[in-house]
């Protein structure tokens, strides 16, 4: 025992200083301990590694000078909070409001409705340039409204109501919005604000929408977009309500888990090409994924710099450069919105991006004994990333489900399988749709097992059973006995490299 | 190397099993499909085409029509849209913005809501064929399915009827078997379709969910039914089925089943007997 804390301490003042504050800040977000707190732990985190005198001081101070930044910033994001302070400069809650202003995501359908992201540009008539972030508006579900669309409508201010033990106001404040717009009565589309080059991307990605839900039936075609671009259409029929029992909702709630998978799997073709070509290589398929998603898609932006990161660092060849690199990309966007802490997209993608660093190895290990090596390889991959997620998803997804863990284990060889068939796809479908049709079986059977499994297993006997009492006590449990079993990992591994 | 070859053989088998299971199926089925409060029958002809009565309310027919088609049958070879209630074609946009559709048979598709205006406006983009029908016209559906339309009559003034009174509603025959589906139609009119038709038939798809506006005594001793289906969503705010109509078929000695109850049912015939399976 004595042996394996040495080992612990020794690992921890040889990881990097930037790592290490990362990696604190990080698990400070995902239990969401208050950041005063992250703040002392930090500080007394790196004070005792400067105690240990294993790193210079003006990295340290540079750090120091980041987070404080960061967490200032944040203080006074939340002063000006326009929901606390009632936005009553712009109108009241529930009143009839005339609103223009520019559409800033891809609509998608939700119920009844296409939900749009507002920036507004006036409020009844008046300037709304002091207005902090977004509006939810809800169009009658077959409106015609785009990205960058310039929009006129009048419909019911709402300021949004949290729920009991559900913070929706929080909730949507993350995504930068703060205040909702119902009963549309009438709207109109006055111009396209976009350049002609989003324009294009645009038209690209409702063309393969429109084609991938053509040529596959429901609910394969949203599970399909869901997991490749992270569209939020609602699923025909019961899928929404078996996923959330099966506990896979995190496979299409955003790109940036999915991304990190993919990028892992492009880094096999190390030793196949050059590093320096594999690199670019790399780059030109994460690159195209982001214009197909959207170059500006924050969320899978983030993912996309991550994984760049990721493999920067690996191919550089130390663990240590990638936590570096992550770490930079982590602060950096910390600091471009503090509010991005309480992101899921950037917490699953980043516990990926760490389950992949610290447990894919060891996992592909363990599995080969069971399994041939390249079916253990792909699961190593998806199933470390599951794992590391786990507390994210134990307490963000409002609950767990007992078969959660089965139907996880059930779907984790399929994800990669239906994101590269997915993508050879989508790459047909730009070709030649009749060349997508021959890939349409492979990618249809891959979908329907993956269907079959979620439904199967939301319909086992006692799979609407919920734990929902002290969610964060059971992600802080799991937390651990992840971080005990890594350490482990780590230890032995290290005592057979000395032997 | 030996993983792929493994999943691609097992692909093809998939494959080869499910196209032999589908083009040696020379059945007529009847998918009443579980799609809530609405209704939405899937009807495939023995020699593979596809008839759609009503859509439901929403998009939740899709994974409906899913679960029962082949997934590389992209095509609806004939709609029929009863009437222009929510309820009914409720999701025959999302159904024409994915199936490639043959035809449509409608009535009384006014533009006076947006979700029919938003739909006529599509098929006329999309170049799809619509027409109108009446109990005048009948239909032959592939091979040998037989539509024998029934209501709305020629000379009726729809801008008079109310929308549940001027649905479409017609006798599907397949050469012993026989099935009638009347829409929301009341039962005045109800009534007046059976007293028209004057014969038996072996199936009833139930009138307006069960309502107690729908299904009289007359009715069913003309039409005598075997099977009653009532297409109706779980603890719906209607209360449809009403226990009066129930009570009705009870007393007229007509099995019926619930898609709130059974989910999906599907309804086999080879022509002469029918039997009816479940999800």
């Amino acid at each position: 025992m004595k042996a394996r804390f040495v080992y612990f301490f020794d690992s921890i003042v040889k990881y990097p200083l930037v790592a290490l504050a990362f990696l604190a800040t990080v698990y400070l977000v995902v239990l969401e301990v208050l950041n005063i707190i992250a703040a002392i732990v930090f500080i007394v985190f790196c004070g005792l590694l400067l105690l240990l005198k294993k790193y210079k001081i003006h990295v340290f101070l540079l750090i120091l000078v980041i987070f404080f930044i960061t967490i200032s910033y944040q203080k006074k994001v939340l002063e000006n909070n326009p929901v606390l302070n009632g936005l009553a400069k712009f109108t009241t809650d529930q009143q009839r409001v005339i609103v223009t202003g520019i559409v800033q995501n891809y609509p998608y359908n939700k119920k009844n409705y296409l939900i749009v992201l507002l920036q507004p540009v006036s409020i009844n008539s008046r300037n709304s340039e002091s207005f902090p972030g977004l509006i939810q508006v809800q169009l009658p579900r077959f409106a015609q409204a785009q990205k960058g669309d310039l929009l006129k409508l009048t419909g019911t201010w709402q300021i949004p109501k949290n729920s009991s033990g559900f913070d929706y106001q929080a909730y949507l404040q993350i995504f930068d919005i703060y205040a909702q717009i119902i009963n549309v009565s009438n709207f109109q589309v006055l111009d396209n604000l976009q350049g002609v080059f989003l324009q294009k991307i645009n038209l690209f990605r409702s063309r393969m929408i429109k084609e991938v839900r053509i040529i596959l039936p429901e609910p394969h075609a949203s599970l399909l977009l869901g997991m490749l671009i992270g569209t939020k259409e609602d699923f025909p029929g019961s899928f929404n309500r078996n996923l959330q029992i099966s506990g896979t909702t995190h496979i299409i709630a955003v790109s940036g888990f999915n991304v990190t998978i993919i990028a892992q799997f492009l880094l096999r073709f190390a030793g196949v090409l050059p590093r320096k070509l594999l690199f670019v290589f790399v780059s030109v398929i994460l690159g195209i994924f982001l214009i197909i998603v959207g170059v500006d898609n924050i969320p899978a932006l983030r993912a996309t710099v991550m994984a760049w990161a990721m493999i920067l660092g690996q191919l550089i060849g130390r663990k240590g450069a990638v936590l570096n690199l992550l770490a930079l990309a982590y602060v950096l966007m910390l600091l471009s919105n503090p509010q991005i802490y309480k992101s899921l997209s950037l917490q699953l993608s980043f516990a990926a991006t760490l389950g992949l660093i610290f447990i894919s190895d060891h996992l592909l290990i363990f599995i080969k004994r069971f399994l041939p090596e390249l079916l253990a390889s792909d699961l190593s991959v998806t199933l470390s990333a599951i794992l590391a997620t786990l507390p994210v998803t134990f307490s963000k997804f409002g609950g767990i489900y007992i078969w959660a863990p089965l139907a996880n284990l059930l779907v984790a060889p399929l994800i990669l399988v239906i994101m590269l068939l997915g993508f050879l796809l989508v790459l047909a479908i730009i070709i030649n749709i009749s060349l997508a049709r021959l890939i349409v079986p492979l990618c249809y059977g891959a979908l329907n097992l993956m269907v079959s499994i979620i439904n199967g297993v939301s319909n086992l006997p006692l799979a609407d059973i919920k734990i929902s009492e002290h969610l964060e006590v059971i992600s802080l449990a799991v937390a651990l006995i992840l971080l005990i079993i890594v350490g482990e990992w780590h230890f032995r591994n290290s005592i057979r490299e000395i032997r | 190397m030996l993983k792929y070859i493994v999943i691609i053989i097992g692909v093809t088998v998939w494959l080869l099993s499910s196209w032999i299971g589908h083009f040696t199926d020379v059945s007529l089925k009847i998918f009443f499909l579980n799609i809530g409060q609405g209704d939405a029958i899937l009807v495939k002809s023995p020699d593979n085409k596809y008839l759609l009565i009503d859509s439901g309310p929403d998009q939740t027919v899709l994974s409906e029509l899913s679960a029962v088609m082949p997934f590389w049958i992209r095509t609806i070879d004939l709609v029929i849209a009863t009437h222009p209630d929510a309820d009914h074609i409720g999701g025959l946009l999302d159904i024409s913005q994915r199936y490639t559709i043959a035809l449509v048979l409608y009535n009384k598709l006014d533009e006076s809501s947006q979700l029919a205006k938003n739909l006529k406006e599509f098929w006329q983009k999309q170049a799809i064929k619509v027409k109108g029908i009446n109990a005048d016209e009948d239909f032959t559906f592939g091979c040998c399915i037989f539509l024998d339309f029934l209501w709305p009559l020629a000379q009726a003034d729809l801008s008079k009827l109310a929308s549940n009174n001027a649905s479409i509603s017609f006798v599907l025959k397949y050469q012993w078997f026989s099935a009638f589906f009347g829409g929301d139609l009341s039962k005045k009119y109800e009534e007046q379709v059976a007293k028209n038709y004057r014969s038996k038939v072996n199936v009833l798809k139930v009138g307006h969910h069960g309502s107690k506006t729908s299904t009289s005594g007359v009715f069913l001793q003309i039409f005598q039914p075997q099977l009653a289906v009532i297409s109706v969503g779980y603890k719906n705010r209607y209360g449809h089925p009403s226990l009066e109509v129930i009570k009705l078929l009870q007393d007229y000695s007509v099995k019926t089943l619930r898609t709130d109850e059974v989910d999906r049912i599907i309804l086999t015939s080879d022509g002469r007997k029918f039997s009816v399976g479940f999800t």
